[in-house]
């Protein structure tokens, strides 16, 4: 009877012992930082940036947007949406505003892709295979919400640098939007091109499955279906469209 | 698989095959294995990550976790190099660079970890360079290290003594971790240490400062928490932050018209200074819109953010004169200096304006009577001198959360001249001459002006809790001379001549003082209650003398008549409640403002006071809901006391007009409107197709309106009425779309008009009027060599009048413009072809059509590196036909009249671009 005791008091320390270190599912809190006026000033012309018109329009809207967003997470997949919404906010660009049906749902064990997303007025319900990254490791080191995360960088559509930190205490391949596949979960990112960045503020443990927030009735798109309905549009100037290509292609 | 269990046979054979396969597809793939360990307690690690990082561009090329023995296995690809990177929590990183065989597997052994504790960081001492101690922060002067030309400042930092750079990017400093990095003392757009170092040039940089900074809590209470973090500030160059653009433009038709421009705009860092002098008698305009943003002071704007985010910045003109209402000449000269330090930011300005003005205005009016019509028509020519000096000032200090002073101040000083020659006739029924007027006036005054507004406002600690309160006041001080002469006939009176000859001298004087206090208090996350407070306190003095020549020769008769010294006083005070309700979807707002007013006047001659008081009532309800993006429907009511002003209630008599007169009415009442208004908006940016939805129909009770009546003669005295009866509303409905790629077209259909109440002549009179207006517009947008736009409108416009239900007076109005733009990119060539054109039809009382075409080509050439110089020939109105035409239909009055406006020449110009804007300051932005 002791030596089954100890056998039991053994395996409930190496269990807390692991859990204190390894997370494999959970719930992490994001907030996601859009200096807005870094990028509109970006994409406008220098008389405009100059102009009081601009001013005027600085006073009235925050510098830096922020705005929450969450990822559920265990061994098989991942769902990433809005988080509790930031009421004041006032976006320069409505695109940057967080709507509560968009999400992005991974599905590693059959590598399938599934988000909606609001592209203006038009809502896509994607469904695809998983995106594929190649991280090139740096080996610095920075601590997000007490993990102890590594850089990672990958560039996506050709050109857009994305700085990614992970933590490998996190054991699933999981990230936001639609990142993954570092040997952990991603905690904080950057991209610089779009002056935006996001940190992990709060990582919880949670055992509540995770709901799938598509219907199998769905009717999906292919992602290919946003790009080519955004190379039609004609009302917004070319040189913005690289930006809302780099926004979708992310989530 | 679970199939396969019990033919083991089959298993080896899938498992060859698999082989077989992944041989052909990619070279060969061999097992890496390893076992991860503490070094201390040789327990294996579990979970620790195993990386194979792909050597030649460090990518991830897989990884693995171990298992609860420790253990790890990859597939790799053969005959390559890899580094295996082996990093497990709280435990130093492992790696090691591997060469992989070209066939068979690789062990690596036992990787033992070491805990971080055992690490320990090596301190490197370097000699000394150029670094002083200013209080508590080190300084080095970054220009005594020497770094590669292109280097960055994580470089630099490399080479600073007592700065440790490790290979993660991480900074060290004075033994510290260093947790900020600011630029300038402001936070650079990430406050990453390693992304900042990288992302800016080490030749941009004069200063680097390390120190311990405190909590912002501690700076923002000055209560020490004692808590700090190990902080590095760069300060860039000055040159780095220079810039300046500037423009020399002058331009000349070899003849009359001149233009002039020398504008130049300086910045040095976050200070900003601009001047310029232009001279221009081409057009009406000193600076333009896009100019006067970048090198004036912006002029009077608001800036509003509704509930949803969109921003409306009003412009608004203290402008006497109107764009083609004449032949202008002006010059204007000003400067601008703007700064900030820290939260407080200054702009100041200086403007010197002078203006001349030729005008020439005729035209006729028709008034229609129960019994008869009268003709008016007349003829004057002007010459308006306007000089004004301006100065203001705009500062702001403090944040939104710590509380936000204002303090706005501007003087100005205006001194105006006109000389004018007008002749009128009246005739009854278009042939019987009534009277005509013929008269020479001469006016010139200097007005001096003062503003000041002082305002504060902050953001309480809990979310939607605000207090902003502020106050205004105004002065300001005119004095004014000038000379009537005027010959009149009265020919429906026996012939009857009258000579006016006067000297006029008047003086006014006004001051104000307002203050508003505003609170808002959230009720829940989503609704805020806003409570608002007012006061004003104005008052005005008024004195008019007006002499006539006496036998004498001298102008020493006073005229009582016309000469008054009055002086008239408001006090007001008002609250207003609004309860408010922000979701996502739905916004919805009800409140309403009441107050009390009092209006004093005091005849300072006839020692005759009067005080008069208002009780006003503004109630307001609107409702938004948007159901999606760019989609919104809007329905607001609002409701508004108008009151009758002293001036309607009492006037002051002049006789600019001697056969017009003014009468005071003071059993006027307050009168009352309503509004409401409705609005739809359908945006498809994917489809560029947009629906736009607008009504409003407004009615007032007790309208104040105009009672006149004219006798025979054509003399007209005039007095101010309640009536009731009067309406007016406005539909308009609006769809564009693109027909082909980038070609956008747009209907639009329009429908105003209303019901208009007044008395002529002791009797009601109802207009009842409306236009409907057609409209079509057009472009082609996009980057191509080849662009147009344009709008083409047809409207019909009609009114009718109860003194007259036999005539109805209609007529057809045309107008549009075009504007087509071709580039020559490779010639550097742009051409510019606008036109615009307006036709008024014929009608009852118009008996012919007016029109006008305008047709102004230009082309502009621009040459060197970076378009620096600009060449353009512009042809202005090459069919020699503008002019400014009105038409005008309200109530029993028609009428139309012309001005002179500039007309065909042909302008060469030449115009230089200066821009010294340095890289360096690109790259640290």
């Amino acid at each position: 009877m002791r030596k089954v005791l100890f056998t039991i008091f053994c395996f409930l320390t190496t269990q807390l012992f692991s859990q204190s270190l390894f997370l494999d599912k959970g719930k992490i809190t994001y907030e996601r930082r859009v200096s807005q006026f870094a990028l509109q000033e970006n994409y406008s012309d220098e008389d405009f940036i100059k102009s009081t018109f601009y001013e005027e329009i600085k006073k009235a809207f925050p510098k830096v947007i922020v705005d929450q967003f969450v990822l559920e997470f265990d061994a098989q997949q991942s769902l990433y949406k809005a988080g509790e919404e930031t009421t004041e906010n006032k976006y320069l660009m409505n695109q940057f505003k967080p709507d509560d049906k968009e999400y992005t749902y991974q599905n590693f064990k059959d590598k399938l892709y599934f988000s909606e997303s609001n592209l203006f007025e038009n809502k896509y319900k994607i469904k695809d295979s998983l995106q594929h990254y190649t991280w090139r490791f740096t080996g610095e080191t920075r601590e997000i919400a007490g993990f102890e995360c590594k850089k990672a960088v990958t560039v996506i559509e050709d050109s857009v640098v994305v700085v990614a930190f992970y933590t490998d205490e996190i054991t699933p391949s999981v990230g936001p939007m639609g990142f993954h596949g570092l040997p952990g979960a991603i905690l904080g990112m950057a991209v610089p091109r779009l002056y935006l960045n996001l940190f992990a503020t709060k990582v919880e443990r949670s055992d509540t499955p995770i709901k799938l927030p598509y219907k199998p009735t769905d009717k999906f798109a292919e992602r290919k279906q946003i790009f080519s309905d955004l190379e039609k549009i004609t009302d917004i100037q070319a040189s913005w469209k690289p930006m809302f290509r780099w926004m979708m292609s992310m989530k | 698989m679970f199939a396969y269990q019990n033919k083991p046979m089959l298993r080896i054979f899938i498992f060859a095959l698999a082989i077989l396969f992944s041989c052909k597809i990619q070279a060969q793939s061999i097992q890496l294995t390893g076992l991860v360990k503490d070094t201390v307690e040789k327990k294996p690690l579990e979970k620790a990550s195993v990386l194979l990082i792909s050597r030649s561009d460090s990518s991830i090329h897989s990884f693995v976790r171990t298992d609860k023995q420790g253990k790890f296995s990859l597939d790799a690809p053969s005959g390559k190099s890899f580094t295996v990177f082996v990093s497990y929590p709280k435990y130093a990183d492992w790696y090691d660079d591997i060469d992989l065989p070209s066939s068979g597997t690789k062990d690596l052994g036992t990787i033992s970890l070491n805990t971080k504790a055992y690490v320990l960081k090596e301190i490197v001492i370097r000699n000394t360079s150029p670094i002083r101690m200013k209080g508590d922060t080190t300084e080095y002067i970054a220009d005594s290290f020497k770094v590669s030309p292109n280097a960055d400042v994580q470089e630099l930092l490399r080479k600073m003594p007592g700065i440790q750079v490790n290979a993660k990017g991480e900074i060290t400093a004075q033994g510290e971790k260093v947790k900020k990095i600011y630029v300038d003392g402001e936070e650079f757009f990430s406050d990453d240490p390693a992304v900042v170092t990288k992302s800016l040039r080490a030749d941009a940089i004069q200063h680097v400062q390390v120190y311990d900074k405190k909590s912002d809590q501690a700076a923002f209470t000055g209560i020490e928490d004692g808590q700090r973090e190990k902080t590095i500030n760069l300060k860039l160059k000055e040159s780095a932050k220079n810039g300046f653009f500037g423009k020399i433009e002058a331009g000349s038709s070899l003849a009359k018209y001149n233009v002039g421009k020398l504008m130049g705009n300086l910045f040095k860092g976050k200070q900003k200074i601009s001047a310029y002098v232009t001279t221009n008698n081409s057009e009406f305009e000193g600076l333009n819109w896009g100019e006067n943003r970048a090198y004036g002071d912006g002029g009077n704007t608001v800036t509003e953010v509704s509930e949803n985010g969109a921003v409306m910045i009003t412009s608004f003109s203290d402008e006497d004169y109107q764009e083609n209402k004449g032949l202008p000449n002006q010059q204007t000269a000003g400067a601008f200096y703007g700064n900030k330090w820290n939260t407080f930011s200054t702009g100041n300005s200086a403007q010197y304006q002078k203006v001349k003005m030729n005008i020439l205005h005729n035209g006729f009016t028709n008034t229609i009577l129960p019994d008869f019509t009268l003709n008016n028509t007349f003829n004057e020519a002007q010459d308006q001198r306007r000089k004004r000096i301006k100065f203001g000032t705009k500062n702001e200090w403090g944040t939104d959360s710590t509380g936000l002073f204002k303090f706005n101040f501007n003087a100005s000083q205006t001194e105006r001249n006109s000389s004018s020659q007008y002749q009128a006739s009246t005739y009854k029924n278009d042939d019987i001459l009534l009277n005509s007027t013929d008269q020479k006036k001469y006016n010139e005054d200097q007005e001096n002006q003062l503003s000041a507004l002082l305002s504060y406002r902050q953001k309480l600690s809990k979310k939607g809790r605000s207090i902003s309160s502020d106050i205004n006041w105004t002065k300001s001080d005119k004095s004014s001379s000038g000379s009537l002469f005027a010959t009149n006939i009265y020919s429906g009176n026996a012939n009857l001549k009258e000579t006016i000859d006067q000297l006029k001298a008047g003086k006014q004087q006004s001051a104000s003082i307002g203050a508003n206090i505003v609170y808002t208090e959230p009720i829940s996350k989503k609704s805020f209650l806003l409570v608002k407070y007012s006061l004003l306190a104005a008052n005005n003095k008024a004195e008019q003398n007006t002499n006539s020549k006496s036998g004498s020769g001298n102008y020493d008769n006073l005229v009582d008549s016309l000469s008054n010294n009055f002086s008239f006083n408001t006090y007001s005070s008002s609250g207003s409640l609004v309860y408010r309700y922000n979701a996502k979807k739905i916004t919805f707002s009800i409140g309403s403002g009441l107050g009390k007013v009092n209006y004093q006047s005091n005849d300072l001659e006839k020692q005759n006071k009067r005080s008069i008081y208002f009780t006003n009532f503004l109630p307001t309800v609107s409702f938004t809901y948007k159901p999606k993006a760019q989609r919104n429907i809007n329905i607001e009511y609002t409701g508004k006391t108008e009151n009758p002003n002293l001036n309607q209630i009492q006037p002051l008599i002049n006789n600019n007009n001697p056969l017009s007169l003014q009468i005071g009415n003071p059993n006027l009442i307050q009168g009352f409107r309503n509004n409401v208004n409705f609005r739809f908006n359908d945006y498809k940016v994917l489809k560029s197709k947009s629906i736009y939805a607008n009504g409003s129909f407004s009615n007032v009770i007790n309208a104040i309106s105009n009672s006149s009546y004219i006798d025979a003669a054509g003399k007209n005295v005039s007095q101010f009425v309640n009536v009731n009866g009067n309406y007016n509303y406005d539909l308009y409905l609006s769809h564009s779309r693109d027909i082909l790629k980038g070609v956008n077209v747009g209907i639009g259909l329009q429908q105003y008009g209303g019901k208009n109440v007044n008395i002529v002549n002791n009797l009601k009179n109802n207009t009842i009027y409306s236009s409907l207006r057609l409209s079509f517009d057009y472009g082609y947008w996009g980057d191509k060599w080849f662009n147009f736009y344009g709008s083409f409108r047809v409207g019909n416009t009609r009114s009718r009048s109860s003194l007259r239900p036999d005539f109805t007076t209609a007529y057809r109005n045309i107008d549009g413009y075009t504007s087509v733009v071709l580039k020559f990119k490779k010639i550097k060539t742009n051409v510019g072809l606008w036109s615009d054109f307006t036709y008024y039809g014929a009608g009852n009382e118009f008996s012919s059509p007016i029109s006008k075409f305008i047709f102004t080509p230009n082309i502009t050439k621009t040459f060197g590196k970076s378009d620096m110089l600009e060449a353009r020939i512009s042809v202005f109105d090459l069919f020699n036909q503008n002019r400014d035409i009105n038409r005008n239909i309200s109530s029993n009055f028609l009428s139309q009249s012309t001005y002179n406006a500039i007309r065909r020449y042909v302008m060469f110009t030449v115009a230089l671009n200066l821009k010294n804007k340095s890289a360096v300051a690109e790259s640290a932005k």
